[in-house]
């Protein structure tokens, strides 16, 4: 009678013991929240990318907190497993912020920053479109510390000039009468690039103020170095600026010189305005927008400056072959030619912009691999990549006559195949613009 | 009988040197949790992560005395938090000080 009841109770008995031990994993708090710690850290590309090995390690250490759980150990054992894991996934996280930080403080400082480009382009991906403002793309995706700095430096000096415009007190310039060589066309300011300069002039000089012509002349001196900014500049903007009724206000020449220094001297054998004495720094400037005879700094933007402009705004790095575009091998699956669409698509679609805006320009595409594989399969690898971005390219409606694809494996290394890090920056695919280096 | 002498000889020394090598571990890894200690301290964990920093230091105490009062398996876990503490406080501490000099540079 006792066995009968002790065998109907056995199985009730077993469930229970089981359920137990199955509810006992789920019970230590420390491996939840050490997943959900991690879950959480892991997704950040930053960390991703800056500290892959801590988060790896603490991978590793979740895995066997899991593991100690699904074998039932003491919770203790898995509690310990588990804060250890939470601790390396924060010190991950913490690492990454670190580097960060350390990153940009040597960016500050105009030092060259000990993290790779790869690591800072895994690390800055973004997702808005570059052509939405270049400059700024430029300075945040990190492709390029050079050109980082070149577009800082660019934003720096705009801002301030904008702020020297704004924060000096106004001036009067003294303008005896209006000059002959005011009404007279200017044929040499005619470029693309100076569209805004080319603008302002036939309207100041058509209502023959002289004034709002220096006006017109310092809101340009406000913005030195940007060219494309400058070009991109709506025609009502000028407008505004020309018929609004503000005091004078002249930028030091120092501000000015960047622009139109090229000016200088034949504002100074043509003097078309005598300025005041407080402001003749700017004399410089309003001679060379008036004259404005073909200088090289503002004649050479239009054609192949404003190319690389647009090159530089894609982190293009000149060398002497053109500008070179690179994209590594993030942008391809491992192994393979196939595209990682969504991570080449911004370079893509701005190359594919800048061949279209620009229907003579050309283009080169040399894969490159590292040395671990044959050299026959290295090479098929690297036509195939380069094929692959032609195609994608065509896709988005460049002509295919206009692009050039060659493949040179693992003969024309960049950096020693003999590290992990050398090896990836080996594999890559260049675009190559053969765009001749201006002078300026 | 004398083989039975020998082979105790044998598993007495052994059993000895198991104890040596435990020992030697434990030291080890004190010696790690110590230095990972000190490296967080020179990156200024007293400044910048004093929480974690105690609690590394914590850690590392308590395990001392765990080996003196022969509980190594406790000690060890202890050690090896210790270590994980003072790696975090460190890694804290760094970030902290590269954005403090960072904030300052910019507000210069």
């Amino acid at each position: 009678m006792f066995k009968r009841q002790l065998l109907k109770i056995s199985p009730v008995l077993i469930g229970i013991a089981l359920a137990g031990c199955a509810s006992k994993q789920s019970w230590v708090p420390e491996l939840e929240e050490a997943q959900k710690t991690y879950a959480q850290i892991s997704q950040d590309p930053i960390v991703a990318s800056l500290a892959g090995e801590e988060l790896q390690a603490a991978q590793q250490q979740l895995q066997r907190a899991e593991s100690a759980a699904a074998a039932f150990r003491k919770p203790q054992s898995v509690a310990h497993e588990a804060r250890l894991a939470t601790l390396q996934t924060l010190t991950a996280q913490q690492r990454a912020r670190s580097l960060t930080a350390n990153h940009s403080l040597q960016v500050s400082l105009g030092q060259d920053s000990f993290l790779s480009e790869q690591e800072i382009a895994a690390a800055t991906m973004i997702e808005a479109p570059l052509d939405a403002n270049p400059i700024m793309a430029a300075a945040h995706s990190g492709d390029s510390i050079q050109a980082q700095l070149a577009s800082l430096s660019q934003q720096l000096a705009s801002l301030q000039a904008q702020l020297a415009a704004t924060q000096q007190p106004a001036q009067t310039v003294v303008v005896p009468a209006p000059v002959p060589a005011v009404q007279q066309p200017v044929p040499a300011i005619q470029q693309p690039v100076t569209q805004t300069v080319a603008q302002a002039i036939p309207q100041a000089t058509s209502q023959a103020a002289p004034q709002q012509l220096t006006r017109a002349t310092t809101a340009l001196a406000a913005e030195p170095v940007q060219e494309t900014t400058i070009a991109a500049a709506p025609q009502q903007a000028t407008d505004q600026q020309l018929l609004q009724p503000e005091p004078l206000q002249l930028t030091p020449q120092r501000q000015i010189e960047p622009v139109l220094s090229a000016g200088a001297q034949i504002a100074q054998q043509q003097p078309v305005y005598q300025v005041a004495p407080t402001a003749q720094q700017a004399e410089p400037a309003i001679g060379a927008a008036m004259a404005a005879p073909a200088t090289t700094s503002v004649q050479a933007l239009p054609g192949q400056q404003q190319i690389q402009h647009q090159l530089l705004a894609m982190n293009a790095k000149p060398n002497t072959r053109g500008m070179s575009l690179m994209l590594g091998e993030r942008y391809f699956e491992s192994g393979t030619a196939g595209l990682m669409n969504q991570r080449a698509a911004r370079h893509l679609d701005n190359v594919a912009a800048v061949l279209r805006q620009n229907p003579v320009l050309t283009l080169d595409i040399e894969g490159h691999t590292d040395n671990q594989a044959a050299p026959e399969n290295s090479q098929d690898l690297s036509v195939n990549r380069a094929i692959t971005i032609k195609s994608a390219l065509v896709l988005r409606g460049i002509d295919a006559n206009r692009i050039d694809t060659r493949g040179f494996g693992h003969t024309r290394p960049i950096a020693d195949n003999d590290s992990p890090l050398g090896r990836l920056q080996n594999r890559r695919v260049e675009l190559v613009f053969p765009v001749a280096q201006s002078e300026g | 009988m004398k083989k039975h002498y020998s082979i105790a000889a044998i598993a007495a020394a052994a059993m000895l040197l198991s104890a040596c090598a435990t020992t030697i571990s434990g030291g080890s890894n004190t010696q790690y949790a110590e230095n990972a200690i000190r490296d967080a301290k020179i990156a200024g964990a007293e400044t910048y992560a004093i929480a974690e920093y105690t609690t590394a230091n914590a850690s590392l105490a308590r395990a001392k005395q765990l080996f003196l009062h022969n509980r190594p398996d406790r000690a060890q876990k202890l050690l090896q938090l210790s270590i994980a503490q003072a790696d975090l406080a460190k890694a804290i501490s760094e970030a902290e000080h590269a954005e403090m000099t960072l904030s300052q540079l910019q507000n210069n």
